[in-house]
């Protein structure tokens, strides 16, 4: 068992590779009533080509598998999960994202019943024919609610400028058309690569005693033999794909997603540049800079407009969103500001006051049992250590930014809009 | 550890009220005015926290205000305008990390109640109003933020059918792009003078510091605001029509969401929070609505509906494909009819109440969780009873007083947004 501790700001977790092949972070949290777990896989929506030492060759599997078999891992031979955990009255759920699926509850008791029930039912995968064409009437509608919502159309939309092979592109859920392709068999198969323990981590934070709970994991999980597995990703451009995406949706003011490609790092450099490009944005566009307050002012953007790193296995870039009547002028005026602040420099005060920030957003994600539990996920299935963003905001310093800036190419982006289908 | 609820009378209807427990990092100061929606007031009101949170005259402009706040490690002063019953809510509040966080030992909490007070009582002016600048842009962002509900279908649906649900009452009135166009500086400055003098006010403050400082502030400040007669702050329940009402709205959708509106003649709360839970509740994956509409039916992705205990209504949403419209109505309101048959077990009682049990003992994890719990306590006249109280009141409820209470709820809006045109009832 490892301890590991930051100084900086007084707080300290454990680390666990169990024998059985799965990691398991501790996070005990004084005074904190709740408790919260996530058992999580490397396994989201990008693992579309993979293979095992035991396959010939690799396999494609339909868009939005990952995300099925996320629902029907819910479901056991006798009853589904939220049964079990009705027993208790935890509060159940899971997600799907690019790079990871993950399975979670939130308890103010029986901690270790819930494990348990968590760690069992991840573990006993049950699909039918059945079952599985059940599934496709509930996921269908998920996937039309969102072909509905605009703010998730023009960031989808983005990445598919942004990205031509990477299948970041694709949308999590898959299509209606895709999810059709999903039987028993390629559920069982996606199952069995990537739900094995090497490829798993558990994390719990809040009420927690750290023995009892590795009592229950020696009880609940089997070992399970290493894989080999290997996920295949096209190969991809520098360059984004294409500049710009329109699409037209009933909605108000049109919305904006403008998307600036840079290379993807693995690990706890992948949270540097995080740190980084999140600086560099906030610095030059965020609700501090001349920039944001220029256009606020002259009604080009609203409340709702933000700047962001994104990353994730494989892709990583800056990503500027907001509304706007006039969505191309901004993206003008943002291109046109990046090249100024290249050409003119930013100010060391605006560094100080933007890394102070930052440092706050940070040390407040330690605040909640539910953040602080989600981030020990991330972070160990990205191979990143607990405080590497806590590290990172320290020791980051004025020339690091203004060296990022200096070579960020902000023409490499892409433009998505929505605009209001009369 | 957790400190009881403190609540005092700082000034003629001001409640200053706090919680301090040691479990948190950040402190939160919620400052709230409070007055019955009026149809014709209610938009230049919801101008006013917008105005007020941008800046202050210390520091009077936005980039100014914003780097100060930035520098605070993320300090931040929210604006909000929401309703609570039949009222609406004008909040501004102040959000930031305990001063032990600080890395140069700032005084973090004094601080920034001291830029709160400033924006509330302080706010830029120029020749005795807001200025025209400021006001215009604020009220394009407003405007915006109107028309941009129909960015969310589910919201705007929701939004669409309370109209209905509650016609005629306050809270079918909301803020309208109409009413923000006839809007001037004057008008939302006069506005704002009226809600500070006669406007209730509650103030809460959650965190780990013991807000001493913060009250004597507040209470020297609102000392010095004179406080006229107070407008009553009533929330009546919603009437019950005499025949359902039907509504079909087009609108070009992939999805057609549905909301079905009930009413509910019962004073017993916790009785039909728990009934509620066991047909449909938000988040309740063991109740009728999840297991049977979705989990069997595979008609939705979401089924259920809050109970609004101060309104006394259920809205049950759900986002269904348009074939599947009438289907899933009848279902949802069969569901309903099981419920008030008694077809209901006492596993599916002690599920319901393990939840919500659940639910209410997380509430003291987050600062913002405890205002959200004890504010519409406060303001809808309902008794103020912490989380733990209310988690004894959920255990003793019983099969008999759930069916009893299935038995007062009373169908009353149906109102469908779908691309396709659907045979009236």
């Amino acid at each position: 068992m490892e301890r590991i501790v930051n100084k900086r700001i007084n707080e300290e977790c454990y680390r666990i590779k169990h024998k059985s092949g799965c990691t398991i972070m501790l996070y005990p949290m004084k005074g904190f009533s709740t408790a919260y777990a996530l058992f999580g896989t490397r396994y989201g929506s990008v693992d579309t080509t993979f293979k095992t030492a035991k396959d010939e060759d690799y396999v494609t599997v339909p868009e939005g598998i990952a995300h099925y078999l996320e629902h029907k891992l819910f479901e056991n031979e006798d009853c589904d999960a939220f049964a079990l955990y009705a027993a208790t009255g935890a509060s159940a759920n899971a997600f799907t994202s690019f790079d990871k699926t993950a399975y979670l509850f939130s308890c103010a008791d029986k901690l270790e019943e819930n494990l348990e029930i968590l760690l069992g039912f991840v573990q006993k995968p049950y699909f039918t024919d059945e079952t599985v064409a059940k599934e496709q009437g509930i996921i269908g509608q998920e996937i039309r609610m969102y072909e509905d919502a605009p703010d998730w159309r023009v960031f989808f939309n983005c990445l598919q400028g942004m990205y031509e092979k990477n299948p970041v592109r694709i949308d999590i859920a898959g299509t209606v058309e895709s999810i059709s392709h999903i039987d028993k068999y390629l559920l069982y198969r996606c199952y069995n690569t990537f739900y094995n323990l090497n490829n798993m981590v558990l994390a719990v934070a809040g009420n927690l005693d750290v023995d009892k709970v590795l009592a229950v994991c020696d009880k609940m999980l089997i070992a399970s033999e290493d894989p080999q597995l290997s996920v295949k990703v096209p190969e991809e451009s520098d360059r984004v794909y294409k500049r710009r995406m329109i699409q037209e949706l009933p909605c108000a003011t049109p919305l904006f997603n403008i998307g600036f490609k840079l290379p993807a790092k693995e690990g706890s450099e992948c949270y540097r540049d995080y740190i980084l490009y999140n600086l560099m944005g906030e610095i030059c566009l965020g609700k501090t800079s001349d920039f944001y307050n220029r256009m606020y002012e002259s009604n080009l953007i609203n409340n709702n407009f933000y700047v962001r790193a994104f990353n994730g296995r494989g892709f990583f870039g800056l990503m500027a969103e907001g509304e706007s009547a006039d969505p191309d002028k901004v993206y003008e005026e943002i291109l046109k500001e990046f090249a100024k602040l290249k050409k003119e420099g930013i100010s060391r005060d605006d560094f100080d006051t933007i890394r102070n920030k930052t440092y706050g957003e940070i040390v407040g994600m330690f605040g909640g049992v539910e953040s602080v539990a989600s981030n020990l996920l991330e972070f160990e299935l990205a191979g990143a250590q607990p405080y590497d963003l806590v590290d990172f905001i320290a020791d980051i310093t004025f020339e690091d930014v203004v060296n990022a800036l200096k070579n960020f190419d902000e023409e490499n982006s892409t433009i998505s809009i929505i605009k209001n289908k009369i | 550890m957790s400190n009881p609820l403190y609540r005092k009378e700082i000034a003629k209807e001001v409640y200053f009220s706090k919680i301090t427990d040691d479990r948190y990092k950040f402190n939160l100061i919620s400052i709230n005015f409070y007055s019955v929606i009026d149809k014709d007031k209610v938009t230049a009101n919801s101008l006013i926290p917008q105005l007020l949170s941008k800046n202050n005259s210390k520091y009077p402009t936005n980039k100014e205000f914003s780097n100060l706040l930035a520098r605070m490690y993320a300090a931040s002063i929210n604006d909000s305008s929401t309703t609570v019953g039949d009222l609406q809510q004008l909040a501004i509040e102040a959000v930031c990390l305990d001063d032990k966080y600080a890395l140069n030992g700032e005084k973090l909490t004094e601080g920034i109640t001291e830029i709160l007070l400033d924006c509330l009582l302080s706010p830029v002016t120029q020749n005795g109003t807001f200025p025209q600048k400021a006001f215009e842009t604020e009220r394009n962002v407003l405007i915006e933020d109107i028309e941009s509900i129909i960015n969310d279908k589910r919201i705007y649906a929701m939004a669409q059918a309370l109209k209905t649900v509650c016609k005629d009452e306050p809270r079918a009135f909301w803020n309208e792009t109409e009413k923000a166009k006839e809007l001037t500086p004057d008008i939302v400055y006069n506005a704002y003078k009226h809600m500070l003098s006669s406007y209730r006010c509650e103030i809460f403050c959650v965190g780990c510091n013991d807000f001493s400082a913060v009250e004597e502030k507040l209470t020297s400040a609102f000392s010095k605001i004179e406080r006229a007669d107070i407008e009553q702050c009533v929330t009546n329940k919603s009437a019950l029509k005499t025949e359902p009402q039907y509504v079909t709205e087009l609108m070009d959708v992939n999805q057609s969401k549905m909301v079905i509106g009930y009413k509910v003649d019962s004073d017993d709360n916790i009785g039909t929070l728990v009934m509620n839970h066991i047909y449909g509740g938000p988040g309740a994956v063991t109740s009728k609505l999840f297991t049977i509409v979705r989990e069997k039916m595979s008609l939705c992705y979401y089924c259920s509906g809050p109970f609004n205990t101060s309104k006394k209504f259920v809205v049950v949403n759900c986002g269904v494909e348009s074939d599947n419209i009438e289907k899933a109505r009848d279902e949802i309101i069969y569901q309903l009819d099981e419920v008030k048959a008694g077809n209901v077990s006492e596993k599916e009682l002690e599920q319901a109440k393990k939840a919500m049990v659940n639910a209410r003992r997380s509430v003291r994890d987050g600062v913002g969780s405890m205002v959200r719990w004890y504010l519409p306590l406060i303001m809808t006249g309902d008794d103020i009873h912490s989380p733990e109280d209310e988690i004894e009141e959920i255990m003793s409820v019983d099969l008999k007083r759930v069916i009893e209470n299935a038995n007062k709820v009373t169908l009353d809006t149906v109102y469908v947004l779908t691309s396709e045109k659907k045979e009236e009832e």
